[in-house]
């Protein structure tokens, strides 16, 4: 909890920073984003290598674990649908999008920097900029780290849940670049749930190189 | 995408190597850090954008809505698979 409000103080430090125009011209570099998240993912990676519990970990996964991220992707995108009725005029390919966050900051910004950020720059008729997008998953992280929430989970779930819970944070990746492929230009689209510290995003990508692969493919195609 | 792959499993490789080293110890933090950094840096790039500081009330209701929306369809849906799935108490 004290982590994620750090996190969060963070994110509002440099919103004031950025609107005073207090940040050097350095700090806005569109590759400053990418090294982060190199070096991110590098530190994830060494946690992994280096933790003994991992093996006990995979091989105590069992089949049906697998159903739960399914659910909560179907809760997710079912949840997300009506948001159509929002002004604005979404789309229900755009809100399924937008719905599909799936979770944490870190990776899934950068990538949707990316894939949607460029997708966006070229749609004229783009309802909302990569800021917007950005500040959406935002709050969309927010809600979901509410602490109150969090602890409902746990306590609901026990602690057997505790390995399916990584495990759903691992295989929702797959629908974001999905949902970025199949709407316009203009459109948006979210990247995999991460978990404290960006280990579950890391993690899931061994587990869909298929899906994920496609997608990516799609995005290149839309955004050829 | 293929990037942040190999770079996670050359992460992997490398602290297998180093397991059980006092370096490999510091990595929470340093992730910590990083992703704080990286907040931040976001943060930044959203202040500095004129237009979008000028919408933000809306953008932020609706992100408030989306938000509230799909937090509550993961947490339902999680709560059905438990039953489901797992079983009452999550123990079968």
């Amino acid at each position: 909890m004290k982590g994620n409000l750090l996190v969060f103080v963070c994110f509002l430090g440099g919103i004031a920073c950025g609107a005073t125009g207090l940040t050097p011209a350095w700090l806005h570099h569109p590759d400053l984003p990418v090294v982060l998240l190199s070096a991110l993912i590098l530190q994830v990676g060494i946690g992994l290598g280096a933790d003994d519990s991992l093996r006990t970990m995979v091989r105590s996964l069992r089949p049906r674990m697998f159903l739960l991220p399914l659910f909560t992707i179907a809760g997710t995108l079912l949840f997300a649908a009506p948001l159509t009725l929002l002004p604005g005029g979404w789309t229900l390919p755009q809100c399924l999008a937008l719905g599909s966050g799936f979770g944490y900051y870190s990776l899934s910004s950068v990538m949707i920097a990316h894939v949607g950020g460029r997708s966006l720059r070229r749609g004229a008729g783009g309802r909302t900029g990569h800021g917007g997008i950005v500040g959406q998953r935002r709050a969309r992280n927010a809600v979901a780290l509410l602490p109150a929430a969090f602890c409902a989970v746990v306590r609901e779930c026990g602690a057997d849940f505790g390995r399916g819970h990584q495990f759903d944070g691992c295989l929702p990746a797959g629908n974001c670049p999905l949902f970025v492929g199949q709407h316009p230009p203009g459109a948006v689209g979210h990247c995999p749930r991460t978990g404290v510290g960006g280990v579950r995003a890391a993690a899931h990508h061994p587990l869909l190189p298929s899906v994920t692969g496609n997608a990516e493919r799609r995005c290149g195609i839309l955004l050829s | 995408m293929f990037r942040i792959l190999i770079l996670l499993f050359a992460g992997m490789g490398l602290g297998y190597l180093l397991r059980g080293r006092r370096v490999t110890r510091h990595t929470a933090p340093g992730v910590q850090a990083t992703i704080c950094i990286l907040l931040f840096v976001f943060g930044a790039s959203i202040g500095a954008d004129p237009t979008l500081m000028e919408r933000f009330a809306s953008y932020g209701g609706r992100a408030v809505v989306i938000g509230l929306l799909t937090t509550a369809g993961s947490l339902l849906a999680g709560l059905a698979a438990q039953r489901l799935i797992f079983g009452k108490g999550g123990r079968r």
